[in-house]
């Protein structure tokens, strides 16, 4: 935005700062987490469809099988690194100057919680079923 | 940066009407966004009714025939009148485009003529292009090649290689995609915009250019070319029918190719 | 820098080696010259350097490379002097042909997207005129990118100028010259539209780069800015113009909105048809048929209309056929042509013919230079005496090399040469690390003045009502054909028009972009060439290249192979002067071409 007080020139203004050199890897991260999503979501809908009005002993056998939770892991984490490219994408159109920069370490903060809750989760599942299954 | 409302000073008031004289058969309103820099008024939207059988058949005609005969002080750019100069680059009618190419019979109701969204007014139509035009300058927008030309006669280029260029090197700096494109209103100071991509990508895909590397390397920027959200306005609303969004396609292909 | 304040306007000074006024294509590749070859140099341009007409130059740049067909320069000198009716100075001409093949070598080398050749050369299509072996058969010399040339050129010198990082002053109108007692030129006076400030340019050249007048005629295929400034800015300051009876009509304006079609069009095959479906151009010229040079074609189509063989329903306009060259041609090698038509014309021209009116194009008279692009002020006694520190180049100027008659693609070809040519000599002429000379004393206080006056005046004459008025008398007094007659009543319409303007009203009294006053500067111009035209065109009892008189249907080169050099003072007076044509040549490379007949 041009105000009275900025007396750069044009060519310095639209040069700038300039943005992150992280452009084309941000990018293609971006469509590949969205392709990798695709299946693995619907594999995960189909799933929840599934197991819909089971019992909890079931899910969490249905979970603790590694074919099960290879995938779900996946899904977890895909899900937030896609939620947090997305996500920054939109602070950057919405938001600007230190905004910006708090709303960006906000998402990343929300990223690793969402992954580390997942990740804590999972291994729990995971782990508690390793006795019922040497019964 | 996204802002939902205008500023008090830019909200537009109603302006003068202008009725035509009552022999006139055909006519049409032309609604006009008017603003000086030389009080503190706001911008208003006068009015000017006209008798089109007394008006050349695009909008240009109809706004030199309101400078000609009704209001002088009445501003914009205009210059070739064929759509090659650029000049009269306006918002007609919700749609960023030239004057001198838009028909007037392809509008119904009320004509609605503003100048290009998001750029500072100078006066009336005319904006302040300043930026823009830096943006162009930033990419460099000349041959970069470190061999030499041969001495007396030209670089060699086959007719596939110039075909490439076809699509973009006839773009005539009018900036109605830059500005009809919303990533471009929100983050106009950082992302470059359509007409400076496609600038850009006209260097990249000239065969003659051996800055084809650095040129992509300065445009890997989360903002300068990523900025582009795929919106696709740019390419909707080209006067010229060229494609910015596909040339901007064009360049990110290339991004991922260099990985 | 230094800022002053005298009354209400805030004045700028700046000192340079040398001003361009004017960032068309010979303004551009002037300044380039210039300011690559270390002189400190300003740009002052009233429109951002793409929107110059350049921009709209479409067929392409003349140059016998051969790309094609065996070519040869001196073929390409033999047609520049034939097509100028034998009034184009041959030195001249000899030297835009030969420095031809090095000019759109350099383009090429700046990065012009040229079409091209299966071999990967630069594409070339014949053009109205240019032939081979001395005027025998129609040969490929105009160097195109599609049929968009001009814009190619525009837009790559603009970006070599950012390349050098050019001192651009854009959207600043010229006011005036400064000129010293001596006769010299000092500097310049513009206005800044954007914030309404004078700004004085001390200078040890200036070169006047304004392009042509085509404004001062109701019908052309000139943008709104082809006002004439460079002519209106010379002659004020006492400079004459040269040659201004010769005003070019192209053939194919598009009927009735007047934009053009280029000749490529009749270069890549296409041609005319009269209301009886006949391609009349044959029986005119047997030869080169739809490709003789403009101003033939132009007679023989208002012939056709005149004597009732004209197209539609009122007989008032002509057909140019391109429907038998296939879309993919037309695609490829006329996609510019295609959108106009459609747009203007709504001619699909794939289906059908597009209706066509010889147009008002081109102004071959401008300010004399000699080849060197130094302003002349010619005396009687000395016929090439230099303006100090003036120079003129393009469609400003009149070297002379188009003589009465210019042909396809010299124009280009022309901003190139000479603007180069015009860089050269200043680079020459000027010692960048001497300081600029100091302006006199009060320069540019009757400038800002006259600027002041008219910025107030509150006649009962609008800018548009004197300029229409204007556009219709050179219209119908100054056209294709002219008789004695007409012209004296011209003439005396414009004396009316002179008084007139002195009750000149103007609507808008602000200095920012103030559109109506820029508009009432630019009339003045305009009138200015008007003018100096009518009178020139009244006064010469012959028929030459564009300047056809019923009363004197024949070449007179016994009394007319003479430039007529016009002066025009303050209250509009005209006192002409004619000066000889320099039939000689630069080298012993080429023999002078006597006048003979001219036969396409």
């Amino acid at each position: 935005m041009t105000r009275l007080s900025d007396m750069r020139t044009p060519l310095a203004r639209a040069k700038g700062l300039g943005g992150l050199p992280d452009g084309a890897e941000h990018w293609t991260a971006e469509r590949v987490s969205a392709l990798l999503l695709a299946p693995l979501s619907l594999w995960g809908v189909t799933q929840i469809l599934r197991l819909a009005g089971r019992d909890r002993e079931t899910i969490l056998a249905w979970a603790g099988r590694v074919q099960n939770a290879a995938p779900l892991g996946l899904l977890i984490a895909l899900t937030a690194r896609h939620a947090q490219l997305g996500l920054e994408v939109i602070a950057s159109d919405y938001a600007r100057g230190w905004r910006r920069v708090g709303l960006r370490l906000l998402i990343r903060l929300a990223t690793l919680v969402f992954v580390a809750i997942g990740a804590a989760s999972l291994a729990r599942i995971i782990m508690t079923r390793t006795p019922e299954a040497k019964q | 940066m996204v802002e939902l409302s205008l500023p008090k000073n830019s909200t537009p008031r109603p302006g003068k009407f202008h009725p035509a004289p009552s022999d006139a058969k055909r006519k049409a309103v032309f609604q006009i966004y008017r603003w000086s820099p030389d009080d503190d008024e706001n911008p208003c939207l006068d009015s000017y009714e006209l008798d089109l059988d007394k008006v050349g058949p695009m909008v240009l005609d109809a706004l030199l025939y309101i400078k000609d005969h009704i209001d002088a002080s009445l501003t914009f750019r205009r210059s070739c009148r064929e759509g090659i100069c650029g000049s009269c680059a306006m918002n007609i009618d919700g749609e960023n485009t030239l004057a001198c190419l838009k028909p007037i019979s392809a509008i119904k109701g009320t004509i609605r003529i503003n100048p290009l969204p998001h750029m500072p007014v100078v006066k009336d139509l005319v904006p302040n292009l300043n930026g823009a035009y830096a943006q162009l300058e930033s990419i460099q927008p000349w041959l970069k090649s470190d061999t030499p030309p041969p001495p007396d006669t030209e670089r060699l280029q086959s007719i596939e290689e110039r075909e490439k260029l076809d699509g973009m090197w006839e773009c005539i700096l009018c900036f109605c995609c830059s500005t009809s494109c919303p990533s471009y209103w929100w983050n106009g100071d950082r992302y470059l915009g359509p007409a400076t991509l496609l600038a850009a990508n006209r260097w990249i895909m000239d065969s003659r250019d051996d800055h084809t590397g650095e040129r992509l390397a300065a445009l890997d920027d989360s903002m300068k070319l990523y900025g582009c959200r795929t919106i696709m306005n740019c390419t909707q609303t080209c006067p010229k029918g060229l494609n910015p969004a596909k040339a901007i396609a064009n360049i990110k292909k290339l991004q991922v190719e260099r990985e | 820098m230094s800022e002053t304040r005298p009354g209400n306007y805030r004045i700028v000074d700046h000192a340079y080696d040398v001003v361009v006024v004017g960032a068309g294509g010979s303004g551009l590749r002037a300044t380039l010259g210039m300011g690559a070859g270390g002189l400190r140099t300003a740009c002052v341009t009233k429109v951002f350097p793409t929107r110059s007409h350049t921009v709209a130059a479409q067929g392409g740049i003349g140059a016998a490379l051969g790309n094609m067909a065996e070519d040869n320069w001196r073929w390409h000198m033999y047609d520049t002097v034939k097509g100028s009716d034998w009034l184009g100075d041959q030195d001249a001409i000899e030297f835009m042909c030969r420095e031809a093949e090095s000019a759109v070598m350099e383009l090429e080398h700046f990065g012009v997207p040229f079409s091209r050749t299966e071999d990967g050369k630069i594409y070339q299509r014949p053009f109205g005129g240019h032939m081979s072996e001395y005027g025998k058969t129609p040969v490929a010399r105009a160097c195109a990118a599609a049929d968009r040339t001009g814009h190619a050129i525009l837009h790559t010198l603009y970006q070599q100028c950012l390349k050098h990082r050019v001192d651009f002053y854009v959207e600043y109108y010229v006011l005036d010259l400064i000129m010293d007692e001596s006769g010299a030129c000092r500097g310049i006076v513009a206005w800044c539209l954007d914030d309404g400030s004078i700004h004085r340019f001390s200078a040890k050249t200036v070169v006047l780069a304004t392009g042509g007048y085509g404004r001062a005629f109701q019908s052309c295929t000139s943008a709104h800015s082809c006002t004439g400034d460079g002519g209106g800015l010379a002659m004020r300051a006492g400079v004459p113009t040269q040659d201004m009876e010769f005003v070019q009509f192209h053939p194919t304006g598009i009927f009735p909105a007047g934009c053009l079609l280029t000749e490529g069009c009749r270069g890549e095959g296409g041609y005319l048809t009269n209301g009886e479906g006949e391609r009349f151009m044959e029986r005119y010229a047997p030869t080169a048929k739809d490709l003789a040079s403009r101003d033939v074609v132009s007679r023989a189509m208002t012939i056709e209309i005149n004597e009732g063989r004209g197209c539609g329903p009122k007989k008032d306009h002509i057909m140019l056929h391109l429907e038998h060259l296939g879309p993919e041609l037309l695609h490829q090698r006329l996609p510019g042509i295609s959108e106009t038509a459609r747009i203007f014309a709504g001619v699909d021209v794939t289906r059908e013919p597009a209706p066509v009116l010889p147009t008002v194009h081109y102004n071959m008279g401008g300010v004399p230079t000699n080849l060197h692009g130094e302003v002349l002020r010619p005396t009687e006694d000395d016929p090439d005496r230099v303006v100090p520190g003036l120079m003129a180049v393009g469609e400003a100027a009149c070297v002379s090399v188009h003589g009465a008659n210019r042909l396809g693609t010299n124009s280009l070809l022309d901003l190139i040469v000479f603007g180069r040519a015009a860089g050269k000599r200043a680079a020459e002429l000027i010692d960048p690390t001497v300081p600029v000379p100091p302006l006199p004393q009060g320069a540019g206080d009757e400038i800002i003045a006259r600027f002041d006056r008219l910025r107030h005046a509150e006649g009962r004459f609008s800018v548009a009502e004197l300029r229409e008025r204007l556009q219709r008398t050179m219209q119908s007094h100054a056209a294709v054909f002219r008789n004695t007659r007409s012209l004296a009543e011209g003439c005396e319409k414009i004396r009316t028009l002179w008084k007139d303007a002195a009750h000149m009203g103007l609507a808008d009294r602000s200095l920012i972009w103030n559109s109506d006053l820029m508009e009432a500067l630019e009339f003045f111009n305009l009138l200015a060439n008007a003018t100096v035209t009518i009178e020139s065109a009244h006064a010469r009892h012959e028929t030459r290249g564009a300047h056809a008189h019923d009363d004197y249907p024949e070449r007179d080169d016994t009394h007319w192979m003479k430039h007529t050099v016009s002066y025009l003072d303050d209250d509009g007076e005209v006192s002409l002067l004619y000066r000889p044509v320099r039939m000689q040549t630069l080298t012993d490379e080429v023999d002078v071409f006597p006048p003979k007949k001219r036969v396409y």
